[in-house]
């Protein structure tokens, strides 16, 4: 009887194991990173959702962890380094906090090139597919957006030009200062977007060049009264893909982003940011005591003639720096007929 | 035993010559800084990409000062367990604690070899300036917190070794 207890004990402990299917191990989850607050259009309206059809589309069978908010490292200098790294398998990259890397990447930052970001944005992603810019080979081009247009902004009056002479501007970095010093303005480098507000409260500078987006988020759009319509220059973003977590994922999976990213994602991020600064410019429109200034043909005539000279000086330090801005100027008319916009402001 | 001692000479010397370079570069910090507000103040108009200039000085400065506080063991250490276990154990934690900082800076120097590398084709925001050999710089200054450390970690067993054969039984400075 003892016996028999005994193997009809081994017995229930067999059957499970005899009418389990062996279990494969599944794939480690794609660390999606950004450094970014998680409600910010970016992420909120872009990435959360790419992620979500992403997993839709794969049947669960992809597993993506998504981590705003710099969950995964809070500075947005050490986010390509984390992707490099492999801690991020995507992750959301400012090129610009990492000057060289992408050394072709400033032709974006030229003055008065473009019209609005959805242009420069899609101009930005054809100039990368087409290997006009260096610096992507290590990594897979998951999508891009353009900053929204920087303004100027001031705190003091501006009705001219001769109104900005000897004044402090925050700049990021070298061509945004080249911009300032042509505009006879004084360039200001080394203050972070979050210390622009104490700045100028505290007098140190007298305005910045930024997006609207940008404004509300830094409460920038508090301490400038002069916006000057002018839409100067612009800051390429990029969503990267660690190259080998890439390579490491089956075919289906990777037919499953390519589809779901480029172009599409490139609109998405526009439209979104878009949004944002339009929402926040007709808001500080509506406000007393803010004055938008839109300069007459002959002051923006002004600002070209001050501003030409720096597009030269790109072309003549850029090696192939003349094929780069012929292969913008052919991607930018292709984007424009597309968009049915205007041509160069 | 003649030989270690020249060694440690040597190394102490280029340690102290390092941080001089160091305390000199932390003076010229200073005196640009102070430029610089005297030009904002006064003219308006800020040194150039002093910010650059300081985000490339800093590290150097730092690493200038790590080999001499290794050989110097300037480095906190706390002591709870020797406290508890007694001396005999206290001086071969001291042993394991001075092999961990041992390893701990040759993981920083690999890494920071590895960085420098990587960041062969950056430059400074606003004049432009190649950061890899600033920081290929810091990390020869590191490399040397190497020998400065392995120095530290032999006195240590040495003093470990002695204090089990009850030849000599010497607390350690730190």
């Amino acid at each position: 009887m003892y016996l028999l207890i005994k193997q009809l004990s081994v017995l229930i402990f067999l059957i499970p194991l005899v009418f389990t299917t062996p279990v494969k191990a599944a794939p480690p989850a794609l660390r999606v990173a950004s450094f970014i607050s998680p409600l910010s259009p970016q992420n909120a309206d872009v990435i959360a959702p790419w992620i979500q059809n992403l997993k839709k589309l794969s049947d669960n069978e992809l597993d993506v962890d998504f981590y705003p908010g710099g969950s995964l490292g809070r500075h947005g200098d050490y986010q390509l380094k984390l992707l490099l790294d492999g801690v991020h398998d995507v992750s959301l990259i400012v090129p610009g906090y990492t000057p060289g890397r992408f050394p072709d990447n400033n032709i974006f930052e030229l003055p008065l090139l473009m019209n609005s970001s959805l242009e420069a944005s899609l101009a930005y992603y054809r100039m990368i597919k087409d290997g006009y810019l260096r610096g992507y080979e290590d990594t897979k081009l998951i999508s891009v957006f353009m900053s929204q247009p920087y303004f100027l902004h001031l705190n003091t009056p501006y009705q001219s030009l001769d109104d900005l002479k000897g004044k402090k501007i925050r700049v990021a970095g070298y061509l945004q200062a080249e911009i300032i010093r042509r505009l006879g303005g004084t360039p200001i480098g080394g203050t972070p977007v979050t210390q622009i507000r104490e700045s100028i409260s505290r007098g140190l500078i007298d305005g910045t060049l930024l997006g609207w987006d940008s404004m509300h988020i830094f409460g920038v759009k508090h301490v400038t009264h002069y916006h000057i319509e002018i839409p100067v220059t612009y800051t390429p973003i990029l969503l990267l893909m660690n190259l080998a977590s890439y390579e490491s994922l089956d075919s289906k999976h990777r037919t499953l982003i390519d589809q779901s990213s480029g172009e599409e994602m490139v609109n998405h991020f526009s439209t979104a940011t878009t949004a944002l600064a339009l929402k926040i410019y007709e808001e500080t429109l509506d406000q007393d005591g803010q004055h938008f200034i839109t300069p007459d043909k002959d002051e923006l005539s002004r600002w070209h003639k001050a501003l030409s000279p720096i597009e030269q000086s790109w072309i003549n330090q850029n090696p192939n720096g003349r094929w780069r801005m012929k292969g913008l100027n052919e991607i930018l008319t292709a984007v424009r007929r597309e968009l049915n916009t205007d041509s160069k402001s | 035993m003649i030989l270690t001692s020249a060694i440690e000479k040597s190394i102490r010397k280029t340690t102290e010559l390092i941080a001089l370079i160091g305390l000199s570069c932390l003076l010229i910090q200073a005196v640009m800084i102070v430029i610089d507000v005297l030009l904002r103040l006064f003219l308006n108009s800020p040194l150039f990409g002093m910010e650059d200039i300081n985000q490339l000085l800093i590290t150097i400065i730092l690493a200038s000062f790590f080999p001499i506080l290794l050989i110097d063991s300037k480095n906190i250490t706390i002591d709870f367990l020797g406290q508890l276990l007694g001396t005999k154990f206290k001086v071969w934690l001291d042993v394991v604690g001075q092999l961990f900082t041992l390893l701990l800076f040759i993981l920083v120097v690999w890494q920071l070899a590895i960085f420098s590398i990587e960041v062969e084709y950056q430059h400074t925001l606003i004049l432009q300036i190649p950061i890899a050999p600033f920081w290929w710089l810091t990390t020869g200054l590191m490399t040397l917190c190497i020998p400065a450390q392995l120095i530290v970690t032999a006195s240590k067993i040495y003093q470990a070794i002695h204090s089990h054969s009850g030849i000599s039984e010497t607390e350690g400075t730190d």
